[in-house]
């Protein structure tokens, strides 16, 4: 195409090109160039979970049931992607052998994790680890080893996903969890109810009471080991406290002749804040633990309920219908100063405030229809994250990411159950249990 | 109805007589006793409850219901001794309605892994040269943002229902006249779906009877679209590649050239945005990182050029994060090299990249 | 089995110093066992002599049917004026209300009327007021409004002259419905407030 002169013309301009580039290059080094990328893409991350390497023949079966553990963990998350070992072009064989990162950079997978199992003397289970930044080639981390009973694989691959998230996304993770919920049978008008206990994911169902008395609204205590709740045991609703372990309750003390519900601890565990009603009329008290004393938080004729502490337990964000609607409030842990920082059309209730410290999450009504949302605790930047027609009780995971809540379906067969969504709007998936289930409450990460 | 009611209490009180006189119910059952196993207690006891573990007050019925299993210690276990698994409920997805008895008190919860140690790293050999070939996206024109499973700067529509996602788009190959089988690469595939935003529940809800809440859509700026490289490039050589640069810089004799056009500048802001995972709902959307790299004539990374200049918005573990996803993006991307014009290599042997998440950043 | 619940939850807070020291019994098993033979005697002997008083704390037990017909005072019947059912059916037990309201209107207050006459009549029986609210609604805040309801019958009835000692209310929220579409039709009758009368035994 190109005619004998141009080419000519083209090779001389490209020398002269190469040479001056040359020069300038060693005297005169050009300023970087400066590059600002706003726009990236949102997408679950692609990872590989090859075969964890089982270390002895006893471990053959282990290893595989918490390898599978710890990718449904991390997929589940919405954040991670795994890719399947069909299109791996190899593996790890041994928990000690280099990486071939090229063979993991061509099945686009960015993160991979490695892991080894063996089952020792007295079934003791050794789980090892390690998480690789494929295109970066180099370990993220240092790998970990965790010991333990093999009754307990589950928390340990939990244990192995948790770290695996910490070191990728850079926050705490939420695997070795639990969560507290109330478990329904029955039609709507005749419904039991009873507490009931599992690990975030489902396994290891434990019910906490019978269903002989109507029982709503478990909530953990900080350290996981206690769960306040709400009973007509009595035929009136009263406050409980469940020991976990030994399933023990005892009633909290309040005013004869009242009815006290909506129960949270405080951070420390010290304190608990409830709702009373006496005489048609509800207000927030909080109750020492250790005294019994109680002090009356509010004391407007209107309705005062569902507190819930900030992290640092200076603050407690309520909602109240002083307005004529339900809105959400904050006030000093003492009470003073409540501030109302709700102020979207429709009514805002069940507020509670992030782990994290920098969220509240509410059930929002508004046109008939129910959301789910977080606001800042200002109450600006207020985004809904779910629309249903009945959506209400959220409660976060331990590291402030994720928020689970109680979805009702409609009409005379209504029936509800627990989902959870990612604080970004994503991921929103049903959260597996037996029966009807709702009035989640996550524990914080166990030890 | 109410004489329903009546004859219901009427039947059920008869019974109970009866129950009463004539020896009740099987062992299994008195439930009297369960009801009144909760007393109100002082302030000092409920301060003991907290304070220590109480034994459980709720019995199983069952006698044998009440034996506690064996506790699994939570100490490291250095012992011989093979532990005694407790039993574990594993609930039964199947069953549609949970057996309702008595709450069970054992071993509540699971043990938990006693020991942490920290493993050294293994060496790694050098890292291979071959780099996957990530393919650019095709554009997709879309009215409506509709939720997809992935947000990019560029709008991509959904595959066709039979086509599976893949990172590489391949066409499915056209049979020839004789018939050869089929193999999988021959699978024709699509880039994942994706949004250009997040679109919450509520809004998809929505989005045909619009009675949700008013929420307004970020607001989005695009870089003006570059003239898209000519897909055969990416196939010819090196040499070539430099060769039609140069043509297309024909005009410059000066041997460094002039800056980079804004076209340029897109196209490889553009081929990193492609590649930038961000974890918008993690602390690490708060952070600015700044990488610095230096590239070959090719418009490779050179290794070991690759490092953090400076981060802002938060320090620790969320600037970390942010480092490895920016650093995974030029790596990811880059490719057999970034597209740039080799005679204006002195203008991006050096590149200082700083990846902004404040608008992709949910509030 | 329904009305036998109900007793024993009655027992429970008859024998309530027998329950406080099985709760702080320490031998869970054994003195479990024969506390429960000593109480079932007494159950035995409590429903021989009141049988009638079976308005259990919980009306609603999780395991009960939802009769209606909780007060099984005897010889009732709707035509006996002095009757529950006849307080239920003629009097009327029950007063709606309007979304996210607990004022009483014309025909609520009527109802109520009717009820303080009643009871002025029948000195032998308290109630309990029932507060509930339909599904529109977070839990918690039902509760509260149940309680707003409940309240607002057992003024209206103090201001009738009937004792403050012989009304207590209970709020179930939303916990509780009789109507289970999720329609206004429904939502309109599970909005109110339904009085239980009950012996006094129960307290």
């Amino acid at each position: 195409m190109m005619s004998h002169h141009m080419t000519l013309r083209l090779v001389v301009c490209l020398m002269a090109a190469m040479s001056f580039g040359a020069i300038a290059g060693s005297v005169a080094q050009a300023a970087p160039l400066k590059i600002e990328i706003t726009d990236g893409v949102i997408e679950p991350l692609p990872f590989a979970v090859p075969a964890f390497v089982a270390e002895n023949s006893a471990a053959g079966e282990m290893a595989q049931k918490i390898a599978r553990v710890v990718a449904e963990d991390l997929a589940g998350t919405g954040l991670f992607r795994e890719i399947s070992k069909d299109a791996f072009i190899s593996t790890l064989t041994s928990f000690g052998s280099p990486v071939q990162y090229a063979d993991w950079k061509a099945v686009n997978a960015q993160a991979l994790i490695g892991g080894a199992v063996s089952i020792g003397a007295g079934g003791k289970l050794t789980v090892k680890f390690r998480v690789y930044d494929v295109f970066a080639s180099q370990e993220l981390g240092k790998g970990l080893q965790f010991s333990g009973t093999e009754a307990g694989w589950r928390r340990m691959a939990h244990k192995v996903a948790d770290a695996v998230y910490s070191r990728i996304t850079g926050e705490g993770g939420y695997f070795d969890s639990r969560v507290v919920y109330v478990s329904e049978n029955g039609p709507k008008n005749n419904r039991k109810k009873r507490l009931a206990i599992m690990d975030y994911d489902g396994a290891n169902l434990q019910y906490l009471t019978d269903s002989r008395s109507l029982v709503l609204a478990p909530r953990f205590s900080p350290t996981g080991d206690r769960v306040l709740y709400t009973s007509y045991e009595t035929g009136f609703p009263r406050i409980y406290v469940l020991d976990v372990a030994s399933v023990g309750r005892k009633i909290l003390q309040t005013q004869e002749g009242t009815m006290s519900f909506a129960p949270r601890f405080s951070p420390d565990g010290r304190t608990v804040v409830y709702s009373i009603s006496a005489g048609g009329n509800t207000d927030i008290y909080r109750m020492d633990v250790k005294t019994g004393r109680a002090k009356r938080l509010t004391s407007a004729p209107s309705i005062e309920t569902a507190p819930s502490f900030s992290p640092d337990g200076s603050q407690i964000v309520f909602e109240s219908d002083r307005s004529g609607a339900q809105q959400l409030y904050i006030m000093g842990a003492s009470g003073s100063d409540p501030t109302r920082i709700s102020f979207g059309q429709g009514r805002y209730g069940t507020p509670v405030w992030s782990p994290r410290g920098d969220l509240i999450a509410f059930t929002k009504q508004s046109k008939g229809r129910f959301h789910i949302g977080v606001m800042r605790v200002d109450g600006s930047e207020e985004r809904l994250l779910t629309a249903s027609f009945l959506d209400e009780g959220p409660t976060w995971s331990p590291n402030g990411r994720v928020i689970m809540f109680m979805r009702e379906t409609q009409g005379a067969s209504g029936a509800s159950s627990l989902y959870s969504v990612d604080i970004s709007g994503r991921n929103l998936k049903r959260v597996r249990t037996n029966g009807g289930a709702s009035d989640p409450s996550w524990s914080p990460l166990q030890n | 109805m109410v004489n329903t009611g009546y004859y219901i209490s009427g039947v059920g009180h008869a019974g109970l007589i009866g129950l009463l006189l004539f020896g009740g119910m099987p062992v299994s059952d008195p439930d009297p006793i369960e009801v009144s196993d909760v007393s109100i207690i002082s302030s000092e006891e409920f301060a003991m409850l907290i304070a220590t573990s109480v034994p459980p007050v709720t019995d199983s019925v069952e006698p044998q219901g009440l034996q506690q299993p064996e506790i699994v210690e939570d100490a490291p276990d250095v012992s011989e001794v093979a532990d005694t698994p407790p039993p574990v409920v594993e609930p039964d997805v199947t069953e549609s309605e949970p057996p309702d008895d008595a709450p069970v008190a054992p071993e509540i919860t699971p043990p938990a892994p006693d020991v942490t140690i920290e493993i050294e790293p293994v060496i790694a050999p050098p890292s291979d040269p071959v780099t996957p070939v990530i393919p650019t996206v095709p554009t997709a024109v879309r009215p409506q943002v509709r939720p997809a499973p992935r947000v990019a700067p560029v709008p991509v529509a959904p595959p066709e229902p039979d086509v599976a996602v893949d990172d590489v788009v391949r066409e499915t190959a056209v049979p020839d006249a004789v018939a050869t089988e089929q193999t999988p690469e021959d699978q024709a595939t699509a880039p994942q779906e994706a949004a250009t935003r997040i679109v919450p529940e509520d809004e998809q809800a929505q989005q045909t009877t619009s009675a949700a809440p008013t929420r307004s859509a970020r607001p989005r700026s695009r870089p003006s679209r570059p003239n898209r490289p000519n897909p055969s490039t990416a196939q010819t050589n090196n040499n070539a590649a430099a060769i039609a640069a140069a043509v297309a810089a024909q005009a410059s004799s000066a041997p460094s050239g002039p800056p980079l056009t804004n076209a340029e500048e897109n196209g490889l802001r553009r081929a990193v945005s492609e590649c930038w995972v961000v974890d918008v709902g993690g602390r690490s959307a708060n952070v600015s990182v700044t990488l610095g790299f230096s590239l070959d004539r090719a418009g490779k990374i050179i290794g070991g050029t690759l490092r953090l200049i400076r981060s802002e918005g938060a320090s620790g573990a969320a600037a970390d994060t942010a480092f490895n996803a920016a650093r995974r993006a030029v790596l990811r991307c880059q490719k057999g090299g970034y597209k740039l014009p080799v005679d204006k290599y002195d203008h991006w042997r050096e590149i200082e990249m700083t990846f902004n998440p404040e608008k992709m950043r949910i509030k | 089995m329904v009305a036998f619940t109900k007793l024993a939850a009655l027992s429970s807070v008859i024998f309530k110093s027998e329950t406080n020291m099985l709760t702080y019994t320490q031998e869970k098993q054994s003195s479990g066992a024969s506390n429960m033979k000593f109480l079932r005697g007494a159950v035995l002997l409590i429903a021989a002599v009141t049988l009638s008083a079976c308005a259990s704390p919980d009306r609603f037990d999780n395991d009960n049917t939802t009769s209606l017909g909780g007060a099984g005072i005897s010889d009732g019947s709707a035509s006996d004026p002095t009757s529950p059912l006849y307080f239920q059916q003629a009097v009327g037990d029950r007063v709606l209300f309007s979304v996210d309201q607990s004022t009483l209107d014309s025909t609520a207050q009527a109802v109520l009327d009717g009820q303080a006459v009643w009871l002025a009549a029948n000195s032998d029986y308290n109630a309990i007021i029932e507060g509930h609210a339909d599904e529109q609604g977070t839990r918690e805040y039902n509760l509260a409004l149940g309680a707003r309801r409940a309240d607002a019958a057992r003024e209206y009835l103090l201001s009738k002259g009937v004792a403050a000692a012989r009304l207590k209310v209970v709020s179930y929220g939303k916990e509780r419905p009789i109507e289970i579409c999720s329609q206004e039709s429904c939502y309109a009758l599970n909005r109110r407030s339904v009085t239980i009368l009950s012996t006094g035994l129960s307290s």
